[in-house]
């Protein structure tokens, strides 16, 4: 149980971004959720690959060394930029929507 | 460091659990690049100083600036939440509960006997000092072994630049209306700006260069290079966007070039072993135009989006 | 452990203490204005002592050259920083009024 502490923090992570998503009456607030959710994700996965009194996966000309596994840092690099990617054009959707509405408000958005 | 990790992911925790229920639109953005910045801190300890560096640079300041200038037009805005959303709170927390009890069997954390640290992952760290011989395994993997997912990556991001721009031209603005840049007469940010840029300038390609060596990279040099041009624009008329567009489609043609070129010399696509004779010398030859191409683009394409982003926010303000 | 390692250290400690002490002043202070001088503490005292702290930890020459070189920025960046905020805030004061 203390050696997953740090999944349980990440899927608490998770259900708050996803809590923001569903539940906030603004777009930023949903966009801002969006990010927390990807966030929680990529600390999951790289804390998969940690190995034990291993060192950074850069080559060391050493006997007996164990390296964190290289793989879903690669994965993950590819999944922050992707991440940025989708927060710019979900940014510029909503400023089309108050050029054209006046307001980012749900509620308000709902009766218009 | 175990405790320090967890010290960190519950200061996380609360910080995101205090994101979600702020009322105002500024300490939002604000608390969102905190919670960037500890988990920055989080990557470094769990030995991931790729990750981190992109993480600090995409993550905490440019998601920020992009951020924030929209922001600012909804500073007078109270954020609520739905009168149900109690439900949905509900929902989620029977969500974690499923993903908890779907997680018990995970391993503990650091082990090495998991298939994780097995199978591909020891294939990569055993061999990749004979088929490519760079001493960074994460450029080793990005650059050569995943190219294919590299260039996926790379054209995502182009293809970003052209959706902000077709969702925020009205009425068929051409290319070159979108001039920015503001005129503060500040005597201060100009000359600091200069002297700045030239630290910049070392610090990025140091980083573009080492991106075989150490963490790094194009896609951290990228960005970096990108906050001069940010920078910039707030004393200055800004250069004209369309050599930006220009200049990501041409770093993506170096990318894809050094593709091609195997292919007319009859190996596959991406098989760097036609830029020389020795395979070590062909492979880093490989990585280098890659990692030029990548760089190229991804300043390009972040200093784009900065503008497109603030203009047209200036415009409906 | 040399003496150079405690030196670091304690550095590193008394570094420490300033950033709390910005802090501290970040939360109590009453307008922007004041606030901008409480956070300027931390970038240009906090900060650099920590980093000059751990150059003084590092194994080669070469480490403790580049962090000296972060401490550079921090000395230039810092202060350009804080006044590109005071100047917005006080130019947008003035139209307000």
């Amino acid at each position: 149980m203390i050696g997953q502490t740090i999944y349980i923090i990440a899927v608490l992570i998770c259900i708050t971004g996803l809590y923001m998503v569903i539940a906030c009456n603004n777009y930023i607030s949903k966009i801002v959720g969006l990010g927390i959710f990807q966030n929680s994700i990529l600390i999951f996965y790289i804390a998969l690959g940690k190995a034990t009194k291993g060192i950074p996966p850069i080559y060391a000309d050493k006997v007996d060394i164990i390296y964190s596994a290289p793989t879903p840092h690669v994965l993950m690099l590819t999944a922050i930029v992707v991440g940025f990617a989708t927060l710019a054009t979900a940014l510029a959707i909503a400023m089309r929507i108050y050029k054209r509405f006046g307001s980012l408000d749900i509620s308000i958005l709902d009766n218009s | 460091m175990d405790w320090l990790l967890v010290i960190f992911g519950l200061l996380l925790l609360i910080l995101n659990i205090h994101i979600s229920r702020t009322t105002n639109v500024i300490p939002l953005i604000l608390y969102m690049s905190a919670s960037s910045i500890i988990i920055t801190i989080c990557y470094l300890l769990m030995d991931a100083p790729d990750v981190a560096m992109t993480e600090a640079a995409l993550g905490a300041c440019l998601s920020t600036t992009i951020l924030l200038c929209c922001g600012e037009i909804l500073k007078k805005e109270n954020l609520t939440k739905h009168k149900l959303s109690f439900i949905s709170l509900i929902g989620c927390i029977t969500l974690g509960a499923l993903m908890l009890y779907a997680g018990i069997d995970l391993p503990s954390y650091g082990d090495t006997q998991t298939p994780l640290h097995q199978h591909i992952n020891k294939h990569f760290i055993e061999h990749t000092q004979n088929d490519i011989g760079i001493t960074s395994f994460v450029a080793a993997i990005l650059a050569s072994y995943r190219g294919y997912d590299t260039l996926g990556e790379t054209t995502v991001i182009i293809t970003a630049l052209f959706c902000v721009f077709c969702i925020i031209n009205t009425n068929n603005q051409d290319i070159t209306d979108h001039k920015v840049g503001t005129k503060t007469n500040s005597v201060i940010l100009s000359k600091i700006t200069y002297f700045i840029t030239l630290y910049i300038v070392i610090l990025g390609l140091y980083i573009q260069i080492n991106g075989e060596a150490s963490p790094g990279g194009g896609f951290q040099s990228g960005t970096i290079l990108a906050s001069i041009i940010i920078a910039r624009s707030f004393f200055k008329e800004a250069i004209d966007i369309k050599y930006f567009f220009y200049l990501s489609i041409f770093g993506l043609l170096i990318y894809i070039c050094a593709g091609i070129l195997p292919v007319l010399g009859g190996f596959t696509f991406l098989d760097y072993t036609i830029f020389s004779a020795h395979h070590h010398t062909a492979q880093k030859i490989g990585i280098f135009i890659i990692e030029l191409g990548i760089g190229i683009s991804i300043f390009s394409s972040m200093s784009a989006l900065y503008f497109l982003l603030t203009n047209f926010i200036r415009k409906i303000t | 452990m040399h003496l150079i390692d405690i030196i670091g250290y304690t550095i590193i400690t008394i570094g420490s203490f300033f950033i709390l002490t910005s802090i501290l002043g970040l939360i109590r202070l009453p307008d922007f204005f004041t606030k901008i001088h409480a956070s300027s503490i931390a970038d240009s005292l906090g900060i650099p002592l920590c980093l000059l702290g751990l150059a003084l930890l590092q194994h080669s020459l070469i480490n403790s050259a580049k962090i000296l070189g972060i401490i550079v920025l921090f000395f230039v960046l810092g202060p350009t920083s804080s006044h590109a905020l005071a100047k917005t805030a006080w130019i947008k004061r003035n139209k307000r009024q």
